[in-house]
């Protein structure tokens, strides 16, 4: 048979099929609900990382302080503590 | 759901101006115009409502489409998860690009042209990972003596499916519009985004090649 004459016969045929029934509502929004969130997730992406220099810096500046007014708080802490190394 | 850009220009009207515009936008090509275009104010006023954030509004949207959708997607794709799959894709594609829906043609129009861009990228992607399926060797067989009007329509469609799958995806596109869809060169030129000369080019070059490659197969066997 000539394939262009088979083609078109079969494509004819193949019209009478019946499609398989879909209900893809439910996984549609579902699929826009969970984009939306991971848009939302992607749009905090760089604030989050913000945050967390931040706080790394704010605890680091936290300790130094910690540090340095236990320094100044008692002068003597250096000397006592070398002596008692020495020692 | 995702925000839409809101064009307020256009999804600000009322149902009722956009009935009037699409009576006057469609009345010389179609005299039937209440039946159709009360359809289409429907399905604007659908959108109009997704963009002001009814997620109902879009679900009647897929509601009303989806057999369409899908009996369309059943010639990109026979597997049933991917079939599926193809679906959902259309809509949610639908759903992103609806901010770009001019209204220039009717919503079911512009939603034919989401799907054959879906299902084309689909076979674009097959393609490149080299998954089509191959007629079977007894098919070959067949072929000289088959007799189409005999066979059963499943048969026959998963038939044509596999011997389209055997041209690129572009010729494969071209013949499934015209063949399988029954589309016009004009019909087929929007759902592609082709010009008219365009497509009569390829499909007058997709024909010789599907026919090239049976003559040599039928000889191969």
């Amino acid at each position: 048979m000539y394939p262009e004459k088979l083609i078109r016969g079969l494509a004819k045929k193949a019209a009478m099929e019946a499609t398989p029934e879909v209900d893809v509502t439910y996984q549609v929004l579902a699929r826009l609900r969970s984009d939306y969130s991971q848009a939302t997730w992607q749009d905090e992406k760089p604030f989050m990382w913000l945050a967390g220099i931040s706080t790394a810096a704010a605890l680091s500046l936290a300790a130094l302080a910690f540090i340095a007014y236990y320094l100044s708080s008692d002068p003597l802490s250096e000397i006592s503590q070398t002596i008692a190394w020495v020692m | 759901m995702i925000d839409l850009a809101l064009d307020s220009r256009i999804w600000r009207k009322s149902p009722a101006e956009i009935f009037a515009g699409f009576c006057l936008t469609f009345a010389s090509d179609n005299s039937n115009c209440s039946d159709l275009t009360r359809a289409q104010a429907d399905d604007l006023d659908d959108i109009r409502n997704t963009f002001d954030g009814d997620e109902n509004a879009y679900k009647r949207l897929i509601e009303r489409y989806q057999q369409k959708i899908a009996s369309m997607m059943w010639r990109f794709s026979r597997n049933r998860n991917t079939h599926e799959e193809l679906v959902q894709d259309v809509f949610v594609e639908v759903y992103l690009s609806l901010s770009n829906y001019g209204q220039k043609a009717p919503f079911s129009h512009w939603l034919s042209r989401i799907a054959t861009r879906v299902g084309y990228r689909y076979w674009k992607m097959q393609q490149r990972k080299k998954r089509f399926d191959t007629v079977a060797l007894k098919d070959w067989d067949q072929l000289s003596v088959i007799s189409p009007e005999n066979m059963d329509p499943n048969e026959a469609a998963e038939l044509i499916h596999r011997l389209l799958g055997l041209l690129p995806p572009r010729d494969r596109l071209i013949l499934t519009l015209r063949y399988l869809e029954e589309c016009s060169i004009e019909e087929a030129a929007k759902r592609t985004g082709w010009s008219k000369t365009m497509v009569k080019v390829q499909t007058w070059r997709a024909r010789g090649k599907l026919k090239m490659l049976i003559e040599q197969r039928q000889k191969e066997e």
